[in-house]
């Protein structure tokens, strides 16, 4: 038992716990219906900005929605822990790592725009592509979470597809609604599986939970 | 002289920490090692014991004087906290060194 165990594996099985509610998985993949919906509506006159800021109180009310679950669903089933000093420094990469990330994304959002007129075909879906795979395994990485790995692959290869299915078969709005529906759509469903795999695995204790006499010893 | 090595080599085997040795808290002090702190329930889900089970090896560890033991209340519910301190650290380090030199001595 001694030789076997591994204090990095235990401390990474104790940290993935926590995302086993598939919570995180459900609103990313609401996140990503933007890209699959955005176009939708600026096709019907919203305009760009309006077509995605339409869909911004729907991601306020899902990330309330997380919140709120993690609070009264998941903590008093899972219970509380706090992370040591390595894990709040793997936090804090991630999140100057996404930083770096959006701001990218941004400057070839803005480039690429000026540069629409030289159709340069795939530049755009493979920067995209890149950006994407490299976030999603950025989090990957720094949360140990190795499906993240999947949705990189996934969405990376989401933008990919459809520019071919726009450039090759006719799709509109460079396939983004049907590429970034399906894969907007496994992430909501594996994180459903996941909050209902965890409900029936973790059903709420009935009884206070605390040690018998233990915490009561000279207090 | 090799008898005075075996002797020593058994007395690090009878010197080792019996409060760690018990297999169910030698892994409640890991994952308190590789936290900072954690809850009851959260223990008794990571580590597969049942409610009684862990409550009676937490008191052990407690009179041992390896754990701290916190309660508090969120929204009204009781809640026990739980980490290592100091004692139960230098405890934990000094078992995995003595462990390991035991069976890294065992012949084969």
């Amino acid at each position: 038992m001694v030789a076997n165990m591994n204090l990095n594996e235990l401390e990474r099985k104790a940290f993935r716990s926590t995302f086993q509610d598939g919570l995180w998985d459900i609103f990313i993949g609401i996140l990503f219906t933007q890209f699959a919906i955005a176009p939708l509506l600026s096709a019907r006159g919203f305009g760009d900005f309006w077509s995605s800021a339409a869909l911004f109180p729907i991601y306020m009310m899902a990330l309330a929605g997380v919140i709120v679950l993690k609070k009264y669903a998941v903590a008093p089933r899972l219970g509380m822990v706090r992370f040591n000093k390595t894990r709040k420094s793997k936090f804090k990469k991630l999140i100057l790592m996404t930083n770096i990330i959006l701001v990218i994304g941004i400057i070839a959002g803005v480039l690429f725009v000026d540069l629409s007129h030289l159709n340069i075909k795939w530049l755009f879906p493979a920067t995209f592509s890149l950006i994407l795979l490299i976030g999603f395994s950025a989090m990957a990485y720094w949360l140990d979470l190795t499906r993240f790995y999947l949705y990189g692959a996934m969405n990376g290869l989401a933008v990919v597809v459809g520019e071919a299915l726009y450039q090759w078969a006719g799709a509109s709005h460079h396939g983004f609604p049907v590429a970034f529906g399906v894969t907007s759509s496994m992430m909501i469903i594996i994180g459903i599986v996941l909050l209902v795999k965890f409900l029936r695995k973790h059903p709420k204790p009935t009884e206070e939970l605390n040690i018998n006499g233990a915490g009561n010893h000279g207090r | 002289m090799a008898d005075k090595k075996e002797s020593d080599d058994l007395k690090r085997v009878v010197d080792i920490d019996r409060v760690i040795h018990e297999p169910a808290r030698f892994l409640i002090l890991a994952y308190l090692y590789v936290v900072d702190s954690a809850d009851f329930l959260f223990l008794m889900n990571q580590t597969g014991l049942t409610r009684g089970n862990l409550s009676s090896h937490l008191t052990k560890l407690e009179e041992a004087g390896y754990i701290n033991v916190q309660k508090e209340f969120v929204n009204k519910i009781p809640r026990t906290i739980l980490s290592l301190n100091a004692q139960g650290r230098v405890a934990f380090d000094d078992y995995r060194k003595q462990m390991k030199q035991v069976l890294d001595n065992l012949p084969g």
